[in-house]
């Protein structure tokens, strides 16, 4: 299917209104092709976390889209995000994952650059050159816009894009939930060394949506919730800090971001939770006492799975950690997972947390192994000829969303779809594939920036 | 003499392995998952880390470390049971 002009994608390839989806936004290599251009180039995408890179000449390679970044800490401090390719003849200035240097040397023709991105060093530069290059006009390719947000590195490529707590909106309550510390203080984290990397053979999109608010794929992960891996002993592993709660499902359609949570009643006591290990019981009880008499009304969130658009997905609870969905090829998808935790975490809770994150996670964890078989062969069987002509079912719970949640005097923002009885929701898809029609078919950020002008009911 | 009796005891050592090998892969393959596990000692370490491509000289950083960093799997017999 080749798609030619804009405005083609809403309305026809994305039917929200009618829970609609075509088979072609996943599996159609024009489309994908499209979205390199239209998402991932306007986008703010998350790059890593500053406590990756604590040294100056510290550097980590990540990835932006399908293209290769380097961020790293200038000889000043100064964070940076550079294209990872030589101006000379485009070979990476880097090729490993990450380390400490004082420049970027090419290993094509030798030109080098400092941590600065500036050109340093060109071989010949007297003899072939004859000293006429101008070294300042050909330093590294850095991103025009980088923020950091409570050590969360985020960069887009369009200078054009509000700024990143713009671009975020109201959606920052739930996303500190998973930035700030457990106690509710500001900050305050670190990730450990190690970010898991593997393929999945499946477009990207599809853990982008399951990370938004998929409470309905339950039946995936019942061997694991039988066998009980979690911290809390035996059973779903939090199954008790939920108890008496609402399920929430929070979504931002004209951000395109989303989350599903839990509201724990106003009079809400603090619940036993993470009984393993005394500990990490005592931490966690800690935490959530501070928490609350930080502000007891806030303390009554409990974070769960959320997508920030387009293709970054987090777990704030456990195992907390920040996943990328990075495009390669339309049939293709390379996740990142970095784990989190408090930095101030006594030593036996960070080592308990380390284990539980990697029992549960990565292609090697007990649960998100199951989900790698769904998006697999979700996206094989969506590829043949016949199967791309049947659009995909959003349709639970269209329009039970309303805008002005509140609940025993807590107002919280964004459309919010009480799903406690329905027990699921689609909401959050829509609100994201809503999102990503209009970056498919708007020209500039004049028109994605929406919320100015008041859109954002589903 | 000595050494010979030395290297018939290493190649009977090495027999016993390969049929303890055998043994457990066909009981993985019959998925008699219990006696399988009953092979195993309590205080098994199960441990699996994460390559990274680094620059020559920082070997060090090439691998995940255990009981530190992620690694693909970092485990025991209690897991390995759930598993």
């Amino acid at each position: 299917m080749v798609v030619t002009s804009r405005d083609e994608v809403t309305g026809k390839l994305v039917d929200v209104d009618h829970g609609l989806i075509s088979r072609e936004v996943f599996v159609s290599g024009d489309i994908y092709q499209q979205e390199q251009e239209q998402v991932f180039a306007r986008a703010w995408l998350f790059i890593g976390h500053e406590a990756q890179i604590p040294k100056p000449g510290d550097y980590f390679v990540s990835s932006m889209g399908e293209e290769s970044v380097i961020l790293c800490r200038d000889r000043e401090s100064e964070v940076h995000a550079f294209l990872n390719s030589c101006m000379h003849r485009g070979m990476k200035v880097c090729r490993y994952d990450e380390g400490n240097t004082p420049v970027f040397t090419c290993p094509y023709h030798g030109w080098s650059f400092a941590t600065d991105g500036k050109l340093v060093g060109v071989p010949y530069f007297k003899d072939a050159y004859h000293q006429e290059l101008d070294k300042s006009k050909w330093g590294l390719i850095e991103v025009p816009q980088m923020y950091n947000y409570k050590g969360g590195i985020w960069a887009t490529w369009d200078k054009s894009a509000p700024p990143f707590l713009d671009y975020i909106g109201g959606f920052k309550l739930y996303l500190d939930l998973l930035m700030d510390s457990w106690d509710g203080s500001d900050s305050g984290t670190e990730v450990f060394g190690g970010v898991e990397k593997w393929l999945v053979p499946s477009n990207w999109k599809f853990p982008a949506e399951n990370f938004i608010g998929d409470r309905y794929h339950n039946i995936s992960h019942r061997s694991v919730d039988m066998v009980g891996i979690g911290p809390s002993g035996t059973g779903r592993r939090d199954t008790n800090e939920r108890a008496g709660s609402r399920l929430l499902d929070v979504s931002f359609p004209e951000r395109g971001h989303g989350t599903v949570m839990a509201l724990r009643p106003g009079d809400a006591a603090i619940p036993n939770a993470y009984q393993d290990l005394p500990i990490l019981a005592e931490y966690f009880r800690h935490c959530e006492e501070e928490k609350k008499r930080k502000d007891a009304q806030l303390w009554r969130l409990l974070g769960g799975p959320g997508t920030v658009f387009p293709n970054m997905s987090y777990l704030p609870r456990q195992p907390r950690s920040i996943a990328v969905w990075h495009p390669r090829g339309v049939n293709q998808t390379e996740v990142w997972r970095w784990f989190l935790v408090d930095t101030k975490a006594p030593q036996e809770v960070k080592d308990y947390l380390r284990h539980y994150y990697i029992r549960y996670s990565g292609p090697g964890g007990l649960t998100e192994q199951d989900d790698m078989e769904n998006w697999n062969y979700a996206h094989s069987a969506s590829r043949g000829v016949i199967a791309r002509r049947y659009a995909y079912n959003y349709e639970m719970g269209l329009g039970y969303g309303t805008p002005n949640y509140e609940n025993d005097g807590l107002k919280l923002p964004g459309l919010i779809l009480d799903s406690t009885e329905a027990k699921a929701a689609e909401q959050n898809q829509r609100g994201f594939y809503r999102r990503w029609a209009e970056f498919m078919d708007a020209e500039d950020w004049g028109i994605l920036a929406n919320w100015r002008n008041g859109s954002g009911h589903e | 003499m000595a050494s010979s009796d030395q290297a018939i005891a290493r190649l009977l050592l090495k027999d016993e392995v390969e049929r303890f090998l055998f043994a457990e892969a066909e009981l993985l393959d019959d998925r008699q998952y219990e006696e399988w596990l009953a092979l195993l000692d309590d205080d098994i370490r199960y441990w699996m880390p994460m390559r990274r491509n680094v620059k020559f000289g920082e070997l060090e950083r090439e691998f995940t470390r255990e009981g530190q960093d992620i690694n693909w799997f970092d485990e025991g017999k209690d897991t390995l049971m759930r598993r």
